[in-house]
């Protein structure tokens, strides 16, 4: 139940980037970015894995790019933001943590999408992307936006952790 | 390295694994029903959001010009009697043209066979300059069809052809070009994509003659669109005499982030 609330809650993030932000021309945001680059700092493992695989699967539902780039992409961000807060930095999470979170998080994505691209590119499953234009032109916007909306998001965040948390959970109750 | 052997490890390779299978079977076509029932939805949801959000938009920016609109309308005013001038004599000439081809005897110009497509989704991840449309293999929509705007304004060509949509990769994405032709001087060359920015018009040579305003269609030497559609005008030289080829930036005549009614030429 917890991750059909996150199912319809992305969904609805979608919605806003595609249905509102996009007839702004705002396109470099992803709002679905920084969802998955707060669910490594406010979730836990599992929670967060979710909710990358559900968002990943929803924009490369919409987008260009073959099936699945987008999900890997995000995955690896996923892991490697995971490693980095969890493993070596271990903190408890404050304001600059999170902006540094979706920064890099943005970073990060760029990076890990050009390299899947690139590699299905060259078994001609993928159409291989302008690296000089998305890291110097799309980038630097993408990182601006998200930053600009990483804190309405935090806050839709909150309020679907919330709403998911009162659900209830098919987990087999601990015996003691 | 023990981390390899753990249960989170497998897990994580297990979703890779899968994942790359997704890519195959997009690529193979397979899960096109699923993906033309998340168009629908998806399509529905954005198209009414959009379009509420574009009335406020025009209503906000509709505050700010309104002191330019008096001058506006003065310009447009002239411009439509000129154009109206400009048509009449079109007109004429098109009357006249059409009783020579009789009188030689020549084929009447083929007019396109137009099948109305509407737009679903505009993608918004930047990724890729694509549309999805709501026509698919079974309105006889094929891959590499040209899509336009009316009357005859080029916005694309289809790369995926799912059952019930489709998607059209529009002329901005640097992945389609385009055989040119510039209508004042005749002067050929590539037109490619710049990423949603515009279009550039590439390896013209240095002998014809090019300016800012010439208007760009489709020559028809590649087979992939047919000859006569309107690409764009060229908005800047952006080559010296040195240069091998001539280069320019072009304008594409449609509105493609805001297309919503097409047609596919059949």
């Amino acid at each position: 139940m917890r991750n059909i609330i996150w199912l319809i809650a992305l969904f609805i993030l979608l919605l806003i980037q595609g249905g509102i932000l996009l007839p702004l021309h705002l396109a470099p945001v992803n709002l679905i970015l920084i969802v998955v680059a707060l669910a490594t700092i406010l979730s836990d493992f599992k929670q967060g894995l979710i909710i990358t695989i559900l968002g990943g699967l929803l924009m490369d539902f919409v987008s260009g790019s073959p099936d699945g780039l987008i999900t890997m992409s995000l995955l690896i961000v996923f892991l490697i933001l995971h490693l980095i807060l969890k493993e070596f930095l271990s903190r408890e999470p404050n304001r600059f943590i999170l902006v540094a979170t979706v920064a890099s998080g943005t970073i990060l994505f760029y990076f890990a999408f050009l390299v899947v691209d690139q590699l299905f590119g060259i078994i001609h499953l993928a159409e291989k992307s302008d690296v000089r234009y998305l890291l110097s032109v799309q980038l630097p916007l993408a990182v601006m936006w998200n930053l600009i909306f990483s804190y309405p998001v935090f806050q839709y965040y909150f309020l679907t952790q919330s709403l998911a948390s009162r659900m209830p959970t098919h987990e087999e109750p601990i015996r003691t | 390295m023990r981390f390899i052997y753990t249960k989170t490890f497998l897990r994580i390779f297990t979703i890779f694994v899968l994942l790359a299978f997704l890519v195959v079977l997009d690529a193979k076509g397979y899960i096109g029903l699923i993906k033309d029932g998340f168009f629908r939805v998806y399509g529905f949801g954005t198209t009414k959001l959009s379009s509420v959000t574009t009335s406020i938009k025009t209503s906000f920016s509709t505050l700010f010009t309104i002191r330019k609109l008096v001058l506006e309308n003065a310009k447009l005013s002239q411009e439509v009697n000129q154009l109206a001038f400009e048509n009449a004599r079109l007109k004429s000439s098109q009357d006249e043209n059409a009783a020579l081809r009789k009188a030689l005897n020549f084929r009447q110009q083929s007019t396109f066979s137009l099948l109305p497509v509407e737009t679903l989704i505009l993608d918004p991840t930047g990724f890729s300059q694509t549309i999805v449309i709501d026509k698919g293999n079974t309105n006889n929509i094929h891959l590499g069809q040209p899509i336009v705007a009316q009357p005859g304004l080029l916005v694309g060509k289809v790369t995926k052809v799912y059952p019930h949509s489709a998607e059209v990769t529009l002329i901005t994405d640097p992945s389609v070009v385009i055989n040119g032709e510039v209508v004042e001087s005749a002067a050929r060359g590539l037109i490619k994509g710049e990423h949603g920015l515009g279009l550039s018009l590439d390896l013209v040579t240095q002998n014809e003659l090019i300016k800012t305003g010439d208007q760009v269609i489709t020559s028809g030497l590649s087979q992939d669109f047919p000859r006569g559609l309107l690409i764009g005008s060229i908005s800047a030289i952006r080559s010296s005499t040195t240069d091998l080829f001539q280069k320019a930036f072009v304008s594409p005549a449609a509105d493609l982030r805001n297309a919503r009614f097409l047609f596919a030429i059949q």
